[in-house]
């Protein structure tokens, strides 16, 4: 066995590699299990490659035969239900874990020096998955497929001058059609995935590695000192249990509730001359759906919503406490929290009609404004807060002998 | 942690106990009425272009001529096989269908519909006339046959996901539970040091 293993090893870095990446890289002991799902993102995406290329297989990408090959797969193909709703309920799993993963690391501040480019990386990883979530979302051609892909491509013609132009050239046509349908397709199944995302999240845990996890005190432990465990067999076991109690309530979804997140509306074939009552994104857009709307202006609207996600990458700048973990940050904790139910509610917003009375009394599009006025608020205060808050420091017994606070 | 895992299959457990207003019941038996059913009251005009049955391999298509049907109603019928599921989600959709059928009434000699009205957010003008008959006295119970044979169309997996399902889940509580155990075990000089 060595014997072929040293083979190997001359030729390619197998088991360094290995030694470098899974047996011996060095991981904080300390993690807590919001740091679980950066690896269950992952596997969530291998379930969504995985499913895809057997949908592929049997989808037609042709707006005659799309909605009926749909059918098809959930009626005569061996399994095509399963694949099918394995891949829908998939897009769900992908869109939580990363909401959480990144909140954890806007919360423990896992986006400061040395790691921002592995946030921006990872920042680029979601608008990929937003992109390639958006262009699949038309492949069933069900009504909200349809509109959904109207309402968003036509935020392109929004821009000024070309506007017009910009949006046919997106679309393919005049309006969403087969070419759109066609080019969607494409991307959706071999550039965004493979290229596009694989690419980054090679970059990403490239990144990772050589920078190593942050942990809940946002402290650089030494990487030999006491604080680290290898990522093997610590990690793996931690990483697996808990993998297999999120596909336990994934697969809870796909057996017993499988329409929980399909909109009843998209199993109508798509119709350029019915527009649905409301028309509203897949839940995962919403917060930033209410965003767009929040704007009465259409391009105002359009720049809010780009800004929304877009701010998120000067974090690492707009938040300059030298202390990472917001543990130990009384005032950022509150506004924290304060910023991530103001995430929950406009996504609550963007879920309802405009004109609709909200729980609190205000007409949803009045709660929108002042929701989005808060999204904003937090990141223009964080740049002030190092001026007058005073970070309570982890206790001494946490440091280990020899580390510092970066 | 067993706490917080027990809370959470808790709440995702709920929904499966969902109360039905319609009382519309999936029995073999309410399903197989609510086949012949559909053949006397809906064929005509609407198919199911998705069915697969014994007699239908490729699907139901509709007695009338689409094109015809339209001339006639103003409206082409719609294909009914994935009505269900447009219109609700699970027992919903087909509660809707079922009141569709019982809700119809006349303002001045013209053709209303209480269920449609909602749908819709209009004054309930349709354009399909009663497909059976307002007085007639089994109207309820066809109605909720044929609404349990359209569910039954538009989720053709049901029977096969339920059967599968609990397999599943025993499966992967039981892989939940080893891979735990293991964790722990994996931790336990680590755990033994950080507490100590």
């Amino acid at each position: 066995m060595a014997r072929y293993l040293d083979w190997i090893d001359k030729r390619l870095p197998a088991s360094e590699f290995v030694q470098k990446h899974v047996t011996g890289y060095p991981t904080p002991k300390n993690l807590n299990y919001l740091w679980n799902f950066g690896s269950l993102l992952g596997t969530f995406f291998v379930i969504q490659v995985l499913t895809g290329v057997w949908l592929a297989m049997y989808y037609k990408p042709d707006t005659a035969l799309a909605f009926d090959s749909v059918q098809h797969i959930m009626r005569d193909v061996n399994y095509g239900w399963l694949m099918r709703y394995l891949h829908a309920i998939g897009a769900t799993g992908i869109f939580f874990s990363m909401y959480i993963h990144m909140a954890r690391g806007l919360y423990y501040g896992s986006f400061k020096s040395p790691r921002e480019l592995l946030w921006w990386i990872g920042l680029l990883i979601f608008l990929a998955f937003m992109a390639e979530a958006f262009m699949g979302y038309l492949l069933p051609w069900g009504q909200m497929s349809f509109w959904g892909a109207t309402v968003i491509t036509n935020l392109f013609s929004t821009v000024p001058i070309f506007g017009p132009e910009l949006t046919v050239w997106v679309r393919g046509d005049f309006a969403i059609g087969d070419a759109t349908l066609t080019r969607f397709y494409s991307f959706h199944t071999t550039i965004f995935p493979f290229a596009i995302i694989g690419l980054l999240v090679i970059m990403h845990l490239s990144a990772l590695h050589r920078v190593g996890s942050n942990n809940p005190n946002g402290i650089e432990y030494d990487k030999k000192g006491p604080a680290m465990v290898p990522f093997s067999p610590y990690f793996i076991t931690k990483d697996a249990w808990f993998i297999a109690l999120a596909l336990t309530i994934f697969f809870y979804f796909v057996f017993f509730w499988p329409d929980a997140f399909i909109e009843p509306v998209n199993n109508e074939p798509a119709n350029p001359l019915k527009t649905p009552l409301h028309i509203v994104p897949e839940w995962y857009f919403l917060p930033f759906y209410a965003i767009l709307r929040s704007i009465p202006d259409k391009l105002g609207g359009a720049i809010a919503m780009g800004g929304s996600i877009f701010i998120l990458f000067l974090l690492p700048y707009i938040d300059r406490s030298t202390v990472k973990s917001t543990r130990y940050r009384p005032v950022k904790k509150i506004l924290i929290w304060i910023f991530f139910i103001d995430f929950i509610a406009l996504g609550y917003v963007g879920m309802n009609a405009p004109d609709a009375v909200s729980f609190v009394g205000l007409k949803m599009a009045n709660l929108g404004v002042i929701l989005t006025i808060i999204y904003f608020l937090f990141f223009a205060l964080l740049p002030v807060l190092p001026y007058f808050e005073k970070p309570k420091l982890p206790p001494d017994k946490e440091l280990p002998k020899g580390d510092q606070l970066a | 942690m067993l706490k917080i895992i027990f809370l959470i299959l808790l709440a995702f457990a709920a929904p499966a106990f969902a109360k039905d207003d319609a009382e519309i019941k999936l029995t073999p038996e309410s399903i197989e009425r609510g086949r012949t059913l559909y053949t006397q009251y809906c064929v005509a005009c609407h198919g199911l272009k998705y069915y697969r049955g014994e007699d239908a391999k490729t699907g139901l298509p509709p007695a009338m001529d689409p094109q015809m049907a339209e001339a006639a109603f103003g409206v082409a019928p719609p294909d009914l096989s994935l009505m269900a599921s447009a219109r609700g989600r699970g027992i919903e959709g087909a509660t809707y269908i079922y009141r569709l059928l019982t809700s119809y009434y006349t303002v001045n000699g013209q053709i209303r519909n209480k269920a449609f009205a909602e749908e819709t957010k209009t004054d309930g003008a349709i354009a399909m006339p009663p497909p059976i008959p307002m007085d007639d006295p089994a109207l309820k119970e066809k109605a909720r046959d044929i609404s349990a044979f359209l569910l039954k169309v538009s989720d053709p997996s049901a029977d096969e996901r339920r059967g599968l399902g609990p397999w599943v889940m025993v499966y992967m509580i039981l892989l939940t539970g080893v891979l735990y155990l293991l964790n722990r075990y994996t931790w336990r000089e680590v755990k033994k040091k950080l507490k100590g």
